[in-house]
Formats: C-alpha cells, sequence, structure tokens
C-alpha cells in the first residue's frame, strides 16, 4: 500500500502539475501574445495615441507652456498650499526644482508615450502584415516620437535618446543624449513619417498625415533656424487642402474638430468612456457654482484658478481684434479666493471693472457645451494651419523676403478683423510677427517655447515679473526672488528622481 | 464486572462503559478474537486487569492519559500474578483538585511496578500495594506525586497543575511534536488564558504575548488596524505577513474574520526550519491556529458574555488653539502681513478683537467622538462520546465604534467534528461560516477626515446654520481654507461593508501496518464581500469641500481557495531509536473576482445606488494562482536526548516565471537535552535544559499574480468621434522572477529551574533575504518606471528571551509571571542592480524613509532643524535655503556646501524599536483572579506628520497652541523653533525634519482583569465565572500624539512609525460571565 501511495504522489504531481501552474491572465492579455497581427498593432497604435493625453494636455502642459510664460498667471490662492499647487507655482515664478512633480510628469509622461511607440516601431518590420499596413502604422509612429521628442528636447534639452525598446534592467540605463543628436533622431523619425504617409483627406479622422509630419518638421527647422528647410516643409502644407475656417471663434466649437484648419490635434470626447478632457475648469475660478459660465448646475471646487490671463495679456490684443472676445472671457463676483461667488460673465471687449467686484480673468477657448462637471469634449491642438501661415511669415522675413512673408501673415490677421500690415523692415516685420502669433495661438502652450525659441524669454520675463509684481503689490506673495529669469532658467530641471536613478546629468542652474 | 466467555474485545467494551474509562491497546499487537473468561464480581479495576492478563498473555500498565488503560503483550516472567502475591496492604484515599473538587481519573501506580488503578468519579481509589511501596499520583498537564505507603492505609492527595508542562504536545506544522522534543524555534499560546480580553481580533490578545513576535495596532478601526511582523520580518514588495494556517490549511483570506472565541491554541513558527516546511510562502513565518475540539469524555455547554463600554482616552488628544488664540494668531499674522509685506487690505474685521468672540469654541476631534461600545457573545458545545466528538460554537461581535458612524458586527459559527469509523479510521468535518458586517469611514490615512477636521478652526461649529437655517455643510472666513462640515460629513457619509465567509475542512485519516497513518483532506475557504459607499452632495474633504455632485461606488469581491493535501506518516521506536518520517503533497488553488462600479454626477443625494448616477464607470477581472507541493520530515531521537529534524519542501507556483517554476526550501535542526546527561545528574537548580540549532530556507512568494508577464492593458482613444480600442502595455515582464529565499539559522537553549518553576527560552537568529523581488526603479525613459526583478538582500539578526515563573505556590495563593522582550536587527545588503537608495526623495511624510545599502531598511529621512535666523547677523552669516529669510527656521548645513538644499537631507531616526516587550501576570487567590498584561517598545521614532497641517504659518488652518510663539520681528523673535510668517518662506519649514520625528516608546497596560469563581452552586452549573476587565488601561509614553503605535503603514518595514491621526484607540471596561453547564 505505501508503495501504491507514492506511485500516486509521483504521477500526480508531476502529469498535471505543468497545467496546474501555467495560468496566464484570463482579464488581460500579456505581451507574450500581442504584436501580432494587424489589428493589435492597430490596437498599440491607439494606445500610442491615448497617451498624447497625458503628455500634451496635463497640468504640466498649460503650467510650463503658458503659465511659465507672460499670457498667463494663477489666481494666488494660499488655502492651497499642496506640493502640486506650489510647484505650479514655482514654475510661474521661476522658483522651480528639480524636485517638481510638475515638471516630472510632463517628463514622464512624454517617455511613456515613446516607450509604446518604440515596441511598435521595432516589431512592425518583422511582423507579418502587408506592406500598406506597415507603412500607415510605422508613418504615424515614428511622427508621433519625433513629436515627443521634440516636446523633450525643447524643455529639457538633450535628454537620453530611447529609440528601442527597453526589455530589462540592463538596457533600461541611458545617459543623456547632446542636443544635436536629438535632434537628428526627429528629423530621421520625420523624414520617414513623411515617407510612410499620405497626404491628409478631409474631414480628418485625429490621426497623423503627412501634413501633420512636414508641419512638424518645418516647426524643428524654424527651431534650428534652418529657414530655407522650413520653408520647403511649410510650402508643402499650404498646399494640401488646409485652410483657415471664417472665424476664429469657431474654431473651438465643437463642430469644428478636426476642420481643414486643423493639422494635428490631441482628441477627446465627452460622456461615459473616459475620453474627456476637463481642461476648462482648471482655468475657471474656484466657486461652489459656476453654472453661470457653464450654463448648467455645476460647482468648481477643486482644481480651479490656474493659467488665468494677466491684464496686460488682454491688452496686447489690438483694438477690434475679434480673437480677443473668443480667447479670453470675464467673470465678476465677490467672495474670498477659493470660493468665488459668480455674480457675472462679461466680454473683455471694452471692459471696464465694476467697483468693489472681484474680476477673473479665464481661458475661453475651451468653453463648449457639456453637461457634466470635469467632462468637455474640447479637442488640443497641436498644430493648426495658423500656425503654419505664421510660421512661413516668419521663415519668408528671416530669409529677407518681407513681401511674400505679408501675404500669409496677413491672411491671419484679416481673418481676425484687422487691417492687413504693409511693414517690410525686417526686425519691425519679425515684432509684428511675434506678437501675431503670441494672440493668435494663445493659451494653446506655444508662448514660453516661442519665447526661448526667439531669444525674447530672458528680457520679456523679467518685465513680465516686475509688472506682475507692481500689479499684485497689495497682496505680496510674490516673494522678492521670482523671476529671477537667467539663462539657466530657459530649460527645465531634468527630474530629481531621474538624476538619482538614473544617475542623468542635471541643466545648469538646478 | 461479570463477563462470561467472550472475546476481549467484547469484554473491554463491557468494561468501558460499566468503569466510566478507556482501555487502548498497542496497534494490532493484541488479538482482540481471543477469547477469555473472567468472573470476578466487584472487583477493582486492578483486580480485574490482574485477572485478566492471567488469563491472557498481555500485561497491564499505567500510563500517563486520563482514563486510559493501555493493555501490551507482556512476557511470562513478568506476569502480574506475582505482584499480587506480594500484595499485603490495601491502601484507600481520595484525589482533588486545588479547588477541592473530588479528581476522577487520576492513575494511582505502584512505582517500579505496573499495579494501579484509577479514581473513580468520587475521586476515590482502592489499591492493594506491597508494603514501603511508593505510590505515583499522575494526570495529564498535572505535576505527579509521589508517597511512600508506611503503614498507614489512608492517603489523600491534592494534585496541581503542572505549569511547565514539558509533556504538552505542541502543533508544529503537519503534525505534533512532544515540547521537550521539538528542535526548531516555536512559540506556542494557550487561547484560554486571553478569554477575559474584551477585543474582537485573536491578534488583539496576542499583543506582547510571545517572545520575537511583533504585533501592533496601528489604529483602533473596529474590526482592523491589526500588524504582525515575525522576527523583523521585511521585504521591498512581497510582504511582511506571516502565513496563516488554520487547522492544517493555509488561509489566504482575512485573519480577522475568525471569532477569537473558535481558537484553542496558537503556534509560532519563527525559526527558519521550523517555518521552512511551508516552503515558498514561510519566509516571515507561519501562525498555525487550531480551533476547539472537544476533548475525550468532556460533555458541556458553555457560554461567555462580555459587555463593554469604550471611550477614547484623554491623554494625546490633540488640543490645538481655541477660539481665542486662534482669532488673535490670525490678527497677529494680518499684522505681519502689513508691516512686512505691505499688504493694503486690513484686518478683517473677524480678526480684530479675540478677546470679545462669544462665538462657538469647537474641539473637532471631540466633536467626531461618542462613546462606543463592545459585547461579545459566545456560546459552545462541547460533546465526545464513544466514537463521535463535536465542538459548536456560536459568538456574534459587535462594536460601535468610538468615532461616529462606524462599527463592526460579526455571527459566526464554527462546529469541528470527528467521527471514528473504527479504531483505525477516522473523518472529521470543520464547517465555519461568519458573517460580517462593518460601517468604516475613511477615517485613516492622509489628509482623511481624522487628519483634517483637528486643523478646522473652532470658531465654526458643527451646529452654525446659514441664513436659510439649514445646517451649514462648510465653513470659511476671510484668508482661511474651506473646512466641510466634518461633522455632517461623517454622520451622511455612507460605507458599509459586508464579508460572508466560509472555511471549511474535512479530512480522512487511517492507520495501518501498525506504523503507518495515512491522511487525506480537502479544505476549502469561500469569501464574499461587498462594499457600498456614497458621499452625498453635502459631504466632503479637506481638497473638496461640498456641495459638490454626489458619488457613489459598489465593489464586490469573491475568492475561493481549495487545498488538497495527501500525507503519509510513519512511526517507529525501536530500542533506543525514535523515528517520525511525513511524506506528503498538497496543491492549492486561488481564484478571486472582482467588480467595481462607480458612480458620479449623481442628480441629487435621494438615490445612493449607482444607478442614480449620471455618469458610471465599471471594471471586472479575475486572478488566480496555484501552488504545488511535496514535502517531507524526519524526526529521530535516540534516548530521547540527541535530537534531530530534516525537513524539505518542493514547491512549484503559478506566480514564478517559465525559467523558474519550482524551488526547493530543505531545513535541518537539532536537539540536546543536557540534563538528561549523566554529568546532570548532580545539578540542583537546571532540571531541564536542552540546546537546540536549526538552519533552514524559506521562500516568500507574494508578488502578486502576473509580474512575470508584461501587461496590457485597455487604452483607448477616439478618431472620427467615435472611440475606437487600443492597448498599451502596462508593465515590464520577467521570466526570471522567482521567489524571494530567506536562509537562515537560530541558535535557542530551553531551561528549567528549580523543578520547572521556572523556565527560561533564549533565542538567537541571523537570516538573510536574497533574491528580493524588487520593484527595481529604472529611469522614467525606459517608459516604465520599474520592472520587478529578484535583486535586494536584507540581513536581518535578532535575540529572544522568554521567561516564565511560578513565582509563588501557595495553597491559597499563586502568582505566576511570564516575561519576553525581542530584540531585532537588519542591515540592508544591496538593492536593484546600481544600489539606488529606495525613497528619501519627496519633501513631506508621506515619503519620508529611505532604505540604502549598508543601513537599516526604511529609516526617516530629512532635514536637521538647527533654530531660526533670529538676527541680521545670523542669516547673512549662515547658509540659506532659497526661500530663507530673517526669523524663518534654518535647517543644518549637513553636506557643508554653503547653502540648504535637499542635498542637506539625512537619516533623522529609526521607527524600528531598539527592543520590545511583553510582560504577563497572573494572580488566583481563593476564588479570585487577577491578570495583568502589558507590552511596549523601546527606542522607536514616530514622525508626527499632522504638523505638516497643525504647523502651518499661512493662517489657514486652526494650529498648535506653541504656533504663537513664533519670530515675530527682532525684539519679538520667539523660542526660536517656530518661524516667521512671510510670503513664499512658509513651504519650506513643512518638510520632514528631526524635530517631528519624536520617541515613541511606550508601554501600555493592555489589559487588567479581576475575575472571581462562583462557588458550587447547583448540579446543572459545572462552574460559573464573573469578571471585569480593561482594555487598553494605560498608555504611558512621551509621544505626544494619541497612539505611540500609530503607522500609517502598519508594521510594513520599509515604511513604518508616521502617524497621520488614525482611528484612535479605545479604552474598554468590560464585565463578563463565563457558564459551563
Amino acid at each position: 500500500m505505501k508503495n501504491i501511495l507514492i506511485i500516486l504522489f509521483a504521477v500526480i504531481i508531476t502529469s498535471c502539475s505543468e497545467d496546474f501552474l501555467n495560468i496566464a491572465p484570463k482579464s488581460s492579455i500579456t505581451s507574450g501574445n500581442f504584436y501580432v497581427t494587424e489589428a493589435h498593432f492597430d490596437q498599440a497604435l491607439v494606445g500610442a495615441y491615448a497617451s498624447l493625453r497625458p503628455a500634451f494636455g496635463n497640468p504640466s502642459s498649460w503650467t510650463m507652456g503658458e503659465m511659465r510664460s507672460d499670457n498667463t498667471h494663477l489666481e494666488f490662492n494660499i488655502t492651497n498650499r499642496g506640493g502640486t499647487y506650489v510647484e505650479r507655482e514655482y514654475a510661474d515664478f521661476f522658483m522651480d526644482e528639480a524636485i517638481s512633480n510638475t515638471v516630472a510628469e510632463k517628463y514622464n509622461t512624454c517617455y511613456v508615450a515613446i516607450g509604446r511607440v518604440n515596441l511598435i516601431l521595432e516589431l512592425i518590420p518583422q511582423s507579418s502584415l502587408s506592406q500598406p499596413a506597415k507603412d500607415r502604422i510605422q508613418g504615424q509612429a515614428s511622427f508621433l516620437r519625433g513629436l515627443l521628442y521634440f516636446e523633450l528636447v525643447r524643455y529639457f534639452g538633450g535628454v537620453s535618446l530611447y529609440l528601442a525598446p527597453v526589455k530589462g534592467v540592463d538596457d533600461a540605463y541611458l545617459p543623456r543624449a547632446t542636443t544635436i543628436q536629438v535632434y537628428q533622431a526627429i528629423i530621421g523619425d520625420l523624414n520617414l513619417a513623411i515617407e510612410k504617409l499620405s497626404a491628409p483627406t478631409f474631414p480628418q479622422n485625429g490621426q497623423a498625415n503627412d501634413g501633420s509630419a512636414r508641419m512638424l518638421l518645418a516647426n524643428v527647422y524654424l527651431t534650428l533656424k534652418d529657414y530655407p528647410k522650413a520653408e520647403a516643409e511649410l510650402k508643402q502644407v499650404t498646399g494640401m487642402g488646409y485652410s483657415l475656417l471664417n472665424k476664429y471663434e469657431s474654431l473651438y466649437q465643437l463642430n469644428n474638430k478636426n476642420s481643414v484648419e486643423s493639422i494635428f490635434s490631441v482628441q477627446y470626447q465627452q460622456g461615459n468612456q473616459g475620453q474627456q478632457s476637463s481642461f476648462l475648469y482648471n482655468f475657471l475660478p474656484l466657486s461652489s457654482d459656476v453654472s453661470l459660465i457653464t450654463k448648467f448646475p455645476s460647482a468648481n471646487t477643486q482644481g480651479g484658478g490656474w493659467n488665468t490671463p494677466t491684464f496686460e495679456m488682454m491688452e496686447a490684443y489690438e483694438e477690434g481684434d475679434l480673437r480677443l472676445d473668443a480667447s479670453i472671457g470675464i467673470v465678476e463676483g465677490t467672495g474670498q479666493i477659493g470660493n468665488m461667488f459668480i455674480e457675472k460673465f462679461r466680454s473683455p471687449v471694452d471692459f471696464t471693472a465694476t467697483p468693489g467686484k472681484r474680476t477673473y480673468l479665464f481661458v475661453k477657448k475651451f468653453l463648449t457645451p457639456h453637461s457634466l462637471v470635469q467632462n468637455t469634449d474640447d479637442n488640443l491642438h497641436i498644430y493648426r494651419f495658423a500656425e503654419a501661415l505664421l510660421s512661413l511669415a516668419e521663415v519668408l522675413n528671416e530669409q529677407g523676403k518681407s513681401a511674400e512673408s505679408l501675404i500669409y501673415l496677413n491672411q491671419v490677421r484679416v481673418r481676425a478683423g484687422l487691417k492687413p500690415t504693409t511693414e517690410t523692415n525686417q526686425n519691425l516685420l519679425r515684432e509684428i510677427i511675434a506678437k501675431e502669433r503670441r494672440v493668435e495661438l494663445a493659451f494653446e502652450n506655444k508662448r514660453w517655447l516661442d519665447l526661448v525659441r526667439t531669444g525674447k524669454a530672458i528680457e520679456v520675463m523679467n518685465l513680465n515679473g516686475k509688472y506682475l509684481k507692481t500689479f499684485y503689490a497689495g497682496s505680496s506673495y510674490l516673494p522678492d526672488i521670482s523671476y529671477k529669469l537667467t539663462s539657466d532658467k530657459l530649460l527645465f530641471p531634468i527630474p530629481l528622481r531621474e538624476i538619482k536613478v538614473g544617475k542623468l546629468e542635471q541643466n545648469p542652474g538646478y | 464486572m461479570n463477563s462470561a466467555e467472550q472475546s476481549l474485545d467484547q469484554f473491554s467494551k463491557q468494561m468501558e462503559s460499566k468503569m466510566d474509562f478507556n482501555l487502548s491497546y498497542t496497534d494490532n499487537l493484541v488479538d482482540l478474537k481471543q477469547p477469555i473468561e473472567v468472573v470476578e464480581n466487584n472487583k477493582s479495576l486492578p483486580d480485574v486487569l490482574v485477572a485478566v492478563s492471567m488469563r491472557t498473555n498481555l500485561n497491564s500498565v499505567m500510563v500517563n492519559e486520563n482514563t486510559h488503560l493501555k493493555v501490551e503483550m507482556g512476557n511470562s516472567e513478568d506476569k502480574a500474578v506475582k505482584v499480587i502475591s506480594q500484595a499485603d496492604i490495601v491502601v484507600k484515599g481520595v484525589v482533588k483538585d486545588k479547588s477541592g473538587e473530588p479528581f476522577p481519573g487520576v492513575t494511582v501506580l505502584v512505582k517500579g511496578t505496573s499495579i494501579g488503578a484509577a479514581t473513580d468519579l468520587g475521586g476515590r481509589y482502592t489499591l492493594t500495594v506491597p508494603e514501603g511501596a511508593t505510590l505515583v499520583f499522575s494526570f495529564v498537564g498535572f505535576t505527579s506525586q509521589e508517597f511512600i505507603v508506611g503503614n498507614q492505609s489512608t492517603i489523600d492527595v491534592t494534585l496541581s497543575e503542572d505549569e511547565t508542562a514539558l509533556s504538552e504536545v505542541v502543533v508544529i506544522g503537519y503534525g505534533t511534536q512532544l515540547e521537550r522534543e521539538v528542535t526548531g524555534s516555536v512559540s506556542t499560546f494557550e487561547a484560554k488564558q486571553l478569554q477575559d480580553l474584551p477585543v474582537g481580533q485573536f491578534t488583539q490578545k496576542l499583543q506582547g504575548r510571545l517572545a520575537g513576535v511583533q504585533i501592533s495596532q496601528a489604529t483602533g478601526t473596529p474590526g482592523g488596524g491589526m500588524a504582525i511582523r515575525i522576527r523583523g520580518a521585511a521585504s521591498i514588495n512581497a510582504g511582511n505577513n506571516p502565513l496563516f494556517v488554520v487547522d492544517g490549511f493555509p488561509i489566504v483570506g482575512d485573519i480577522n474574520n475568525i471569532n477569537p472565541n473558535e481558537i484553542e491554541s496558537f503556534s509560532v513558527l519563527k525559526g527558519a526550519s521550523a517555518a521552512a516546511l511551508y516552503g515558498s510562502r514561510a519566509a516571515n513565518g507561519v501562525v498555525l491556529i487550531t480551533t476547539k475540539q472537544a476533548k475525550s469524555g468532556q460533555n458541556s455547554v458553555e457560554l461567555s458574555v462580555i459587555q463593554g463600554m469604550t471611550q477614547v482616552p484623554e491623554r494625546g488628544k490633540y488640543k490645538l488653539m481655541n477660539s481665542k488664540e486662534f482669532l488673535a494668531d490670525r490678527k497677529s499674522i494680518f499684522e505681519d502681513k502689513i508691516r512686512y509685506e505691505g499688504f493694503k487690505g486690513g484686518i478683517p474685521e473677524i480678526y480684530q478683537n479675540p478677546e470679545s468672540w462669544t462665538g462657538p469654541d469647537t474641539d473637532w476631534y471631540e466633536e467626531l467622538l461618542q462613546g462606543g461600545t463592545q459585547n461579545s457573545y459566545n456560546l459552545s458545545f462541547l460533546s465526545s462520546k464513544d466514537n463521535f466528538s463535536s465542538a459548536t460554537t456560536l459568538g456574534y461581535f459587535e462594536e460601535k465604534g468610538v468615532v461616529l458612524n462606524t462599527g463592526f458586527n460579526r455571527f459566526s459559527f464554527r462546529t469541528n467534528n470527528e467521527y471514528k469509523i473504527n479504531e483505525n479510521m477516522r473523518v472529521g468535518v470543520n464547517v465555519a461560516p461568519t458573517y460580517q458586517t462593518s460601517k468604516n469611514q475613511a477615517t485613516d490615512g492622509y489628509y482623511e477626515i481624522l487628519y483634517a477636521a483637528i486643523i478646522t478652526p473652532p470658531i465654526f461649529s458643527p451646529d452654525d446654520v446659514d441664513e436659510k437655517g439649514n445646517q451649514k455643510i462648510s465653513f470659511t472666513g476671510p484668508g482661511l481654507f474651506t473646512f466641510p462640515n466634518w461633522k455632517k460629513t461623517l454622520l451622511e457619509t455612507e460605507n458599509r461593508t459586508v464579508n460572508l465567509r466560509l472555511l471549511t475542512n474535512a479530512y480522512f485519516e487511517a492507520k495501518f501496518l501498525s506504523n503507518f497513518t495515512f491522511k487525506s483532506s480537502v479544505a476549502v475557504d469561500l469569501g464574499a464581500s461587498r462594499r457600498k459607499v456614497f458621499n452625498s452632495s453635502t459631504t466632503g474633504g479637506i481638497f473638496s469641500p461640498p456641495p459638490k455632485p454626489a458619488t457613489g461606488s459598489y465593489t464586490t469581491q469573491t475568492y475561493d481557495s481549495w487545498l488538497t493535501e495527501n500525507t503519509l506518516n510513519y512511526v517507529k521506536t525501536f530500542n533506543d531509536h525514535s523515528l517520525d518520517v511525513i511524506v506528503g503533497y498538497s496543491a492549492q488553488k486561488y481564484s478571486t473576482e472582482n467588480n467595481s462600479l462607480t458612480g458620479t454626477n449623481y442628480a441629487d443625494d435621494q438615490v445612493s445606488w449607482i444607478d442614480a448616477a449620471a455618469t458610471r464607470y465599471g471594471s471586472n477581472n479575475i486572478s488566480e494562482w496555484s501552488l504545488l507541493s511535496g514535502f517531507s520530515r524526519v524526526n529521530y531521537n535516540y534516548k530521547g536526548k540527541y535530537l534531530l529534524s530534516l525537513s524539505a519542501r518542493r514547491d512549484g507556483s503559478s506566480r514564478f516565471g517559465a525559467d523558474n517554476k519550482w524551488g526547493n526550501f530543505p531545513a535541518v535542526s537539532a536537539g540536546w537535552i543536557l540534563s538528561d546527561e549523566g554529568f546532570a545528574k548532580n545539578w540542583s537548580i537546571v532540571n531541564f535544559l536542552k540546546l537546540r540549532a536549526e538552519h533552514g530556507s524559506a521562500g516568500n512568494f507574494n508578488i502578486g499574480n502576473y509580474s512575470q508577464f508584461g501587461n496590457i492593458s485597455s487604452t483607448n482613444y477616439v478618431f472620427n468621434n467615435s472611440l475606437v480600442q487600443g492597448r498599451s502595455p502596462v508593465s515590464l515582464g520577467n521570466s526570471y522572477l522567482t521567489w524571494e529565499t530567506t536562509v537562515g539559522s537560530d541558535l535557542g537553549l530551553d531551561i528549567g529551574l528549580l523543578d520547572d518553576r521556572i523556565s527560561l527560552v533564549l533565542d538567537f537568529y541571523d537570516k538573510s533575504t536574497k533574491n528580493m523581488l524588487y520593484q527595481v526603479d529604472i529611469p522614467n525613459g525606459a517608459g516604465f518606471s520599474n520592472i520587478q526583478d529578484n535583486i535586494g538582500e536584507f540581513h536581518f539578526w535578532g535575540y529572544e528571551f522568554g521567561i516564565n515563573a511560578r513565582v509563588i505556590q501557595r495553597e491559597l495563593f499563586t502568582w505566576n509571571s511570564d516575561f519576553n522582550i525581542s530584540f531585532n536587527r537588519n542591515k540592508v545588503i544591496k538593492l536593484g542592480t546600481n544600489n539606488v537608495p529606495l525613497g528619501g526623495i519627496g519633501d513631506y511624510s508621506s515619503t519620508i524613509w529611505k532604505t540604502e545599502v549598508g543601513y537599516p531598511i526604511g529609516q526617516f529621512y530629512g532635514y536637521v532643524f538647527d533654530g531660526i535666523y533670529k538676527t541680521e547677523e545670523e542669516f547673512n552669516s549662515q547658509p540659506k535655503h532659497v526661500t530663507s529669510r530673517l526669523g524663518t527656521i534654518r535647517f543644518k548645513d549637513v553636506n557643508g556646501d554653503g547653502k540648504i538644499t535637499s542635498d542637506d537631507k539625512t537619516y533623522i531616526g529609526n521607527p524600528n524599536p531598539k527592543f520590545f516587550f511583553g510582560f504577563n501576570n497572573n494572580f488566583i487567590y481563593k476564588n479570585f483572579d487577577m491578570n495583568i498584561s502589558m507590552s511596549g517598545s523601546y527606542g522607536g521614532k514616530m514622525y508626527y506628520s499632522i504638523s505638516e497641517w497643525s504647523e502651518t504659518l499661512e493662517g489657514i488652518f486652526n494650529v498648535e497652541k506653541y504656533m504663537v510663539d513664533r519670530w515675530r520681528s527682532l525684539e519679538n523673535p520667539g523660542k526660536g523653533i517656530i518661524g516667521r510668517s512671510l510670503s513664499g518662506t512658509t513651504a519650506f519649514p513643512r518638510t520632514t525634519q528631526d524635530r517631528l520625528a519624536l520617541d515613541a516608546s511606550q508601554l501600555t497596560i493592555k489589559n487588567i482583569s479581576i475575575g472571581y469563581r462562583i462557588p458550587k452552586t447547583s448540579k446543572y452549573l459545572k462552574s460559573a465565572r464573573v469578571f471585569a476587565s480593561i482594555q487598553q488601561a494605560l498608555v504611558l509614553t512621551k509621544y505626544a500624539g494619541p497612539n505611540p503605535e500609530a503607522s500609517w503603514q502598519g508594521l510594513n518595514g520599509l515604511r513604518e512609525g508616521v502617524d497621520v491621526s488614525p482611528y484612535p484607540m479605545p479604552r474598554t471596561y468590560a464585565l463578563g460571565v463565563n457558564f459551563s453547564f
């Protein structure tokens, strides 16, 4: 009997063990059985697109892209002293440190997206997909990687250049590359994308195409001050069927998502499926009742009061500029910061403040019809045709072709209800184009990068600091050390964790 | 006794039924069919047995067991007849226990012979013995007594309990062992010693009882909050909870819903070898729980009722500023704003005249508390008769929490049944369902209600009304944060959990070929829980004050865990060798299904179910693991004094990578009972001395179910204005993943002194955890922040000492005392591929810990407080932070680079105590008894993290009373601890610093109980006892907060000792009765 039992043990333990012990997840799939079919690669690509939302739509984007600049500021809320809030303030005041999670958010989310793209780009060449399918997927993935590294290199300088998926600890550590190496990689990716992608078809669906890739490449060349190459790409873009919408304000209307003016935008959709945006709510004042603005019973008790246009910004719009009313809204009311009692929703056109009332300026571009709090339908523009025109005007002017430049510049001005400009002095025209970019692309997270690109950041922002300190003198929250901008602050710090974990070199000044 | 011709079998059954004792045989050696004829009317038991032995080839021997006789093969020279022939004195007497009750079933044996008798129901015995013989009176669990028979014919004896009881049987993994033969490091505890403690969880009762076992109550949350850690076990990711094994079944679900009254005993396997038989799950130690079984011959009904009242003790309650202090403080902040910052807004009216304030003066902590109750009712039926034994316990425990709208209820039932099919086969079935409900608000944690409510200004009252006469839902004032009405929030938030659990096992055991025992068992643990949360629009948190749209969630989890196990046991004693071998295999599978629904944007607060929500999200998933094991152990001893144990287990687990599925866990231990040696014969003080040593390896498999795989999850997006489904990788897989292995050694001494009046246990252990399952931090550039890997090594070592003394043993008064103390130390040897430290990066106490190679794990890391910049001269000459100003806080420039940056952070405290201890005393005087149990720890630090808010300088919260002594000006610099309130300087003082890492040494009188045993009043009532008990009677500590055992992350190892104002620990005053019928 003993022997029988022992034999029985042995049989049972060996025969069923492998089946018994092999348990794979049932409610999700694993990397082992993914990246096989075309459907898989399409799904992976969708996943990569989805990672653009955190990379471009998170608070770090408007904190670093707009609040850092002279376009917007914030409503200083003494009661909000949590780390997240203080970090945003510090980014605005040029007091930010490497420990900032706000800055880390931009860095990390871009790399999460790059990681997804890298997997696609590595696995697709050896896959069994048809050539057209490969091209379609490879082209878009390359575009996305170029876009993400362009974001990183402008904010952080020469970052670690991961161009293949990380499989384990051994290949996870890369030193920082030089800025030039990163740009070379970006240009390589975008050239591949241009080769693989086809021209836009209208109506667009939100995916990257040849136009998106060329626009991005042109922006890269513009940043590198390679004006002839930028001009060549932009000229291509102007011939692809894009055009300006008739009215500036209709750009942000929901029926014009992915319109003829859109070159590339991050997609959102309101509703129950987790696809919504909520930009508006960060920009509205903190208030237990914002229904006067949203047109339905709603409160904004968390996360509001950020990215507020300055009065100086409001005044930057020329008299009669139709973009002002489309871009900025004003609410008046009472109550302390943190809990505004909103009484009136006003237009900034010919605005004079009502005595005794608190005035709050907010970004109105993201105010569109919706019915649930923190659940809006707005896309986020990355590139639109007006930027292509303004970029073309700039590259032409920089090459001394002022007259030709005016053709493109004035398209944008006229649409905004302004008189065409006739200035052909290169230096003066440069100023006009820069100002035009500021108001045309206001609150689309372009301003800080434009200031850095054009070398104006230090001058403009130190001036802006003086302006703000005077303007808010009575409320005394801006420390003396704020807005002391030096060239070190043109780049953001590499997040402290990456310095410690990855032994990366920090940018100077942090 | 009259026996005509019948078989021995029939005869013995007849004898048992008539004489009320059991007769047992050595297996299969006795031919039960042999005919026997005995006609011995009215003879005593020994006489009958002598008659039996004369007619058979058998001899009777008394053995050391209750009403058990053993009939053994005798040899012809040693016939009992020979003994009888020498008998010439008849001795009679009565045996009683200490309370004077007759003691039936006591074995009375003539020393050196096989002549014996057992006492009858009246405790009486009669025996015919040779003159000058020595009588030995013995009963299991009692100290044997010897009397020399002179010429007296009456010998009355009182037996008292044997406290040391090395003859006791100890539950070890997959079996039992005589305590004196145990070679591994095992602590055992009888649950009946804990019956007076008015608490709902058995872990609460074990606090301070076991050397080497650290149990702390980090929070007073009803039905929760206990953390247990054996010998400092710690892991980075795989957890440090021990494995709990209930009646042989390693359980996965919650241990807290086991009714403590169902438990008979605990065995804690601490040593590397003791635990190793549980293989890949044993690295953190194993707690074996044995539930109550009816004892042989027992037939009783037991009722216990405990009713208690609970309250939060005064000591340590948060006392922030009162209304007048608060208003004056606000006023001074505005004065400074005007003076230093050019503030033009003026001092708000409400703060202008603090002294004339007549409004509310609310203590917000107090507002959220209430007097609670704790009631426990247990009814047990215990019966063992013939072939059937049964123990059934019905329990009900209810607790009304000391925080508003919290509480806990548990209905439990357990029935343990065993049926003997015949002498060699038995089957058993244990079934234990529990039903448990709890109402627990989100009271614990960072910025949760008990943390956030405290800093609400006292000038608001929960009963304040708005202009329309409705109770206010939130409060704010000039420059103040907006605070929810916490009391309303607490009362209106719905958060209830219902748990249903069925723990059951069944077994079959057969003995065969005299030395073999085969056991097969099946165990099933089924659980289902559902949790409903509804936050109405009028409730809120500190960052989300109401009104806001209502939110709700509904979560269900079901799990099933089954185990099959077969073991074969071989026991053989030959000459001086004794061998006990077990081999077995088991298979276990666990599966859990989770559903979660959340709803937001409810139209109103009328309907709290998710159907009423406009926006709904759901998730639904399954998670499983399986484990297949083979194991074997050999226990061998020579002459009962040289002991050896070898064991091995082989585990295969679904959790580990394809390349590393199987692991082996061998162990060896040995013991030497020195006191049995010849040279020990003349030892006068030491009566028992055993040296133990063990060495073994065990694993830790708690890494989550699918870590080996790179997981791909759904990640959707929008194209063409419509949803498209996508997927993306969310983790990196690692097919080489395997268990952590802890290899350890233990050296121990068990000592009995003064005839076991004092017993000592000493242990030294040393263990290393290697292949640590570790989420290796990798650069975020990789697209992931970490990868699961087996890289990392911790070294642990420590000492344990336990003493148990029967200090006074008198007729009327006894005093027993035990004390234990444990020292645990550890050091990090290796972390990841690059030895990158864990943590230490963030500024606030939620990220205070740092674990670095060369240091103990989980140290506090922060700045070193160095006063404030009191003068211009100090400010100008000393290192500064970027936000430093005259009058702000100053930290030490630790790295000496002339400025204060995050590089100046250093180690500022160790949350682990230098040692912890327990001290228990038990007194019995006549019918009174008293028990005092204490536990404590020394040298651990606690971070007083509430200071992150209660020391704010912005003037937005209520603050500590000492905040009034802050720096105001050069002339009025305060006490040099709190800096000024200047804008832009107030964030830095809130970062983690040594000043707030407080000493958490404590001595807690966990329980005092006094009982009175009511003298027998009725023949139906076997015994009755009433008692009064105080739980959490007194906490002696210098720590500022209410609970020096608080710990946000429990006994996590890597993240201990941060006080985030948890649910307060109540003090319980209870009265109870125990009846036995």
